[in-house]
Formats: structure tokens, sequence, C-alpha cells
């Protein structure tokens, strides 16, 4: 009879668990653009909002550039992926999602591994290595510079986790989190 | 030559190159989608610049920019570094948002490694 039914338990689930920004889809930089507006005015009393704001942007980011699921729109690139913002007692936690080709996965898990056996210091001359060498030849735009400021602006590790989904692809989950002004 | 202005967007700075005036002022935001493409016009821009020999310089006034952004902006510094090298008149004013203390980092550790004259400028 009614079979979309009501959205009452969404709406509880997201509410329970203080989700800001849930998003699965194709990720353009339109989509971006307004996801990142979005974050900014509702976390404008934090004071790591820019922080936040810069981390939402090289994640997602990575998943209009990279996803192994290209899904492009009329007005270009568009990579699918998931991105979630959610508050839990005293942190933001951002997590991005995409698929990627089995290949690769090793090389960007290294990269997390070296990132995170760094403190501030060493990942700021790491920055400045990086900033000032060639770009890579692998097709990535920043230098790979990416995880290296994600690390240098938010509070924890960044977790990478890989569910490997067949012989080509895995899905590869990055996770971070920012301590709440208290 | 005429003065070029590129608009700002959501996602792109504000861009004014005046060659007259040997000025290049860059403000706002940057996170383009190809930052590499953006930033070509600003290259081309120096390449005259430093050509004909003028002063040059050079206002950073962004309040935020990615990690692909920043290589341009770096690879803008190297260039002037380089004209300033071969006794070109250069110079480069950072501005940051008094308060924020990672603008003014980030102008800080960008200037470490050239000697270009590099002012940090706070404004409010």
């Amino acid at each position: 009879m009614n079979q979309m039914g009501g959205l009452y338990n969404q709406y509880l689930e997201i509410k329970d668990h203080k989700i800001l920004v849930s998003f699965k889809g194709a990720i353009s930089q339109e989509v971006l653009t307004e996801f990142g507006t979005m974050i900014k005015s509702s976390l404008s009393a934090e004071t790591n909002t820019k922080r936040i704001f810069a981390v939402f942007v090289e994640l997602a980011q990575n998943i209009v550039h990279y996803s192994a699921e290209q899904q492009p729109n009329a007005n270009g690139r568009a990579g699918v992926g998931i991105i979630i913002l959610r508050e839990k007692q005293n942190l933001f936690f951002l997590s991005s999602g995409n698929m990627v080709p089995n290949e690769k996965v090793e090389k960007i898990k290294a990269k997390c591994e070296k990132v995170n056996a760094m403190n501030k210091d060493e990942l700021k001359a790491y920055y400045q290595e990086l900033i000032r060498g060639e770009r890579p030849q692998d097709g990535s735009r920043g230098a790979g510079l990416g995880l290296v400021d994600i690390a240098r602006k938010c509070d924890s590790p960044i977790e990478c986790t890989v569910d490997r989904v067949d012989d080509e692809i895995s899905f590869m989950t990055l996770s971070v989190s920012f301590k709440k002004d208290i | 030559m005429d003065k070029i202005l590129i608009q700002k967007t959501k996602t792109s700075p504000e861009i004014i190159m005046d060659f007259e005036r040997g000025i290049l002022d860059i403000i706002g935001e940057s996170y383009p989608e190809n930052a590499v493409g953006f930033y070509k016009p600003v290259f081309d821009w120096l390449n005259s610049a430093t050509s004909a020999n003028i002063p040059i310089t050079v206002n950073f006034r962004l309040d935020y920019f990615n990690t692909s952004s920043s290589k341009c902006v770096i690879d803008i510094l190297d260039i002037l570094d380089k004209y300033h090298g071969n006794a070109g008149k250069v110079s480069v004013k950072w501005y940051y948002k008094e308060d924020d203390d990672d603008m003014l980092e980030t102008g800080e550790e960008f200037s470490s490694d050239i000697k270009v004259p590099f002012e940090l400028l706070s404004y409010s």
C-alpha cells in the first residue's frame, strides 16, 4: 500500500548519529562547492571550521578525480563516492569512500601509514619537500600533497579501510577526526 | 598591454594583472577543479612581465587554497625568485586575516626557501 514508507526512521537514525552531511553519488565540482558552503555555514561557530572545510575539499576532490567510478556530466568530471560528516561527543568525524583499482590500494595505504607516523614538524617538512618537487607522473594533480595536508589539518591519524570488491576493484574509506571547541 | 581581470567564482579567486603598473593581485578562495589550467593566464602574464624586465609586485590575499592551488602558488613564487636572482625587481605581499594563524604560517613557510622581498601583512 505504502511502498515508499515515511522517512521517520531515517530521520531518527540521522538525528541520533548527529549526521551533518551525508552524500552518496556523483560528486562534481558543483556538488562539492554546495556541500562545502553548507559545511562552512553550519559549523561557522567552530574555530576548526576552515580546517574541516579544507579536508572536506581534499577528500571530495579526490573522489572527483580519482574514483574508479566516473560519471561525467555536462559540466565536466564527476566521480562516484560517499562522504559523511558527523559529530560525536567532542569530535567531528569526516569520512569519504570510493572505488579504487586494486593495483593502487597498496600505494595509498603506504602513504597513509607514512604520514600517520610523522609528527607535525615532520609533516611540515615533508609538505615542503613535495611542494618544491616536480609534479609526479602518475596523473596526480597536486604533487601528492593531499594526504599530507589532511594529516596536518586533522586531529587524528588517517584511518584507511579497504573492502575488496573483486579482482579488479576495492572500496576504500578514509576517515579522520577533529576536536570540537569545548 | 591592457589590464586583465579574471572575475572570482565560488571556487576561484579574483585575479588582476596590470602590466602598466607591474601588479598582480590574487584575491579570494582557490580550489578550482583544475588549478593548473586556472592559473595558466597568470603564468603567461608573469612570462611576459619578466621578459619585458618590468618591476613586479604580487599581492596574495587568499582566504583559503587547496593543495593543487598551493603548488601553483609555489610555482609563481619560484618564477619570481628566479627573476629576482637575475636582478629583476620583485616584491611579494602576503596578506592574511589577523586571526588566521594558518594563513600566516603558510606565508612564513612559503617564503622560507626564497630570497624575494616578502612581506607578511595582516588585515582585519
